[in-house]
């Protein structure tokens, strides 16, 4: 099923965008949860977020979030939004080299040419995708984890790797989406306009029924709904309910994925 | 089972409304080295793309040593090499690791002949894709199509990046290949090639198949010019015959293409007083050419 030296090839072809990211996301990580101890202390800074309105605060997070805490506020600065758009980047240029790629520069022709089944190339795809993300997952709240030891930050360090979970999982189902795009659609822009849009689709419904309940039917539907990393870090309890809707989104996306490549015509 | 080494029947693949090839019907016998000729966007590729499993046919059907196209195309993957059209491989990877990746698709029958052509090919592997020549790749991509002695091999227009010397190299290694009783189906548009490599010659034209010909049979049959210098103006200018058309070249020489049998043409121009006669034979380019004003002419 998985074919490990293709596996290995696809990681190996993608490792120096897989490091600039870690470098990324070690830097800014490290940046805004070391500027949290300055921050903290600095009452015109919650006064000033006291001052938006809910609507507003909902955007960001969430308006019970206590920006005083270093969860609000790594939640704030960087685990609500930017976090997971970083790696969602990742997981569509990820997702779009496996396959749109490899068959717009050809070596699709070539490597579906040998003896191997369309189905273990995409569930491949998927793992090395997989791999990818959760490293990236790893590095970004590793990083969070280690300077809040090193600078004495109070944080629950089991809500972190909660959190981690829970971002990973957001990012595997927005990647298993864009990998099954890539199998079945034309080309590699198709597959980012996927991507984005069901990111920003899905971020601005879950804006919209944190402030209207009309929207909530349609928000209960998209991956936002089940990602609230102020929640998860502080409500002491793992949110299985995340993974009963992101896994089998994942799961269901990777199964289609390999339907989607085995009609798939391989023309450059 | 087919006793062909490869067999389409009606084979047939639109892109859209677009038409690839339509109701093609090849059969080609194990140990021969078969020719596909045709011009650019004539099918040729869509056909060596459908074989390998990269599209799937709009309708009709093949079998490769036996195996059904669609079904069993991963067994016939096992069994054939490819090279295709436009050889564009891993640039970040280096020819070694090239092979071994395509190498570990095929388990432990992978590169049983590795050494043997990295030496003929005087291929460096340890450079990266990116850093070689069109010619090297070209070259990769024979080595990876042949490294592990398939039965048949599928070849997209394989010479087209190489020098004229690695060329001879490959069309030598594609006779030993056939001697050992292994299968070639070779794509190209380059004529005096597959006239001296292939046993036999489809053409193709907009997806149709025009003709398949035994190549020694078409050298046999195939249009001659004879050149004859007469020793005086014949009666009534230029001299009508049944077997040949004659054009005046200049003074007392003239031109006759000739079709059919020789020996026709030989007695009707014995009744001539001719001072000199050269025979020339028309190359296969020539007839293909002939093929394609034919069929252009049919043309509405």
């Amino acid at each position: 099923m998985i074919h490990l030296e293709l596996l290995r090839y696809e990681l190996k072809a993608k490792r120096r965008s897989i490091l600039y990211f870690c470098l990324g996301l070690i830097a800014w990580g490290g940046l805004i949860t070391s500027l949290y101890p300055t921050v903290s202390g600095i009452e015109a800074f919650s006064d000033y977020w006291g001052q938006f309105p809910d609507t507003l605060k909902n955007l960001f997070g969430g308006h019970e979030i206590n920006i005083l805490r270093a969860e609000g506020y790594i939640t704030l600065e960087y685990y609500q939004l930017f976090l997971p758009l970083i790696i969602a980047a990742f997981a569509f240029s990820f997702a779009a080299f496996c396959v749109a790629r490899a068959r717009e520069n050809g070596t699709l022709e070539i490597l579906l040419s040998h003896p191997i089944e369309r189905r273990d190339y995409a569930i491949t795809s998927f793992v090395a995708l997989t791999a990818g993300v959760a490293l990236l997952t790893l590095v970004a709240v590793g990083t969070v984890m280690i300077v809040s030891f090193f600078l004495n930050i109070d944080i629950s360090y089991a809500g972190q790797l909660e959190f981690a979970a829970s971002v990973f999982l957001l990012n595997l189902g927005l990647g298993g989406a864009c990998l099954f795009a890539s199998c079945a659609l034309k080309g590699v822009g198709q597959v980012y306009a996927v991507g984005v849009t069901l990111f920003a689709a899905s971020y601005l419904v879950n804006f919209l029924a944190n402030n209207w309940t009309v929207f909530r039917i349609l928000d209960h539907g998209l991956p936002f709904h089940y990602y609230d990393p102020y929640a998860t870090m502080t409500s002491g309890g793992f949110s299985w309910t995340g993974v009963a809707y992101h896994l089998p989104v994942a799961i269901i996306f990777a199964t289609l994925s390999v339907l989607a490549l085995q009609r798939k015509d391989i023309v450059n | 089972m087919s006793v062909y080494a490869l067999e389409t029947r009606g084979l047939t693949k639109y892109y859209g409304r677009h038409i690839g090839i339509n109701g093609l019907d090849i059969q080609v016998r194990p140990g021969e080295i078969f020719g596909f000729l045709g011009p650019n966007g004539a099918g040729k590729t869509t056909t060596l793309r459908l074989l390998v499993g990269l599209l799937r046919p709009t309708s009709g059907s093949a079998e490769i040593l036996g195996l059904d196209m669609v079904r069993q195309s991963l067994d016939i993957r096992r069994r054939v090499g490819y090279i295709p059209g436009e050889v564009r491989l891993f640039e970040h990877l280096t020819g070694e690791e090239t092979l071994n990746l395509l190498a570990s698709f095929r388990g432990k029958q992978a590169s049983g002949m590795l050494k043997e052509l990295l030496d003929r090919f005087e291929l460096d592997p340890s450079r990266k894709v990116s850093e070689y020549s069109s010619g090297n790749r070209q070259k990769l991509a024979i080595i990876q199509a042949f490294m592990h002695d398939p039965e048949m091999l599928i070849l997209d227009e394989p010479t087209s990046a190489l020098d004229p010397l690695i060329r001879h190299s490959f069309y030598a290694l594609c006779r030993e290949f056939k001697q050992r009783g292994r299968t070639i189906f070779v794509s190209s548009h380059i004529l005096p090639e597959m006239e001296q490599v292939c046993d036999r010659v489809a053409i193709i034209r907009k997806g149709k198949l025009v003709a398949v010909e035994d190549v020694a049979e078409l050298a046999r049959k195939k249009l001659r010019h004879a050149e004859f210098t007469l020793a005086e103006e014949p009666r009534g200018g230029i001299p009508r015959f049944a077997s040949a058309t004659v054009q005046r070249v200049n003074g007392l020489r003239f031109r006759a293409d000739i079709r059919g049998e020789m020996d026709a043409f030989v007695k009707e121009l014995s009744r001539l007083p001719i001072e000199d006669l050269q025979v020339n034979h028309a190359s296969l380019e020539e007839i293909f050419l002939e093929f394609y004003r034919d069929e252009a002419d049919d043309s509405p």
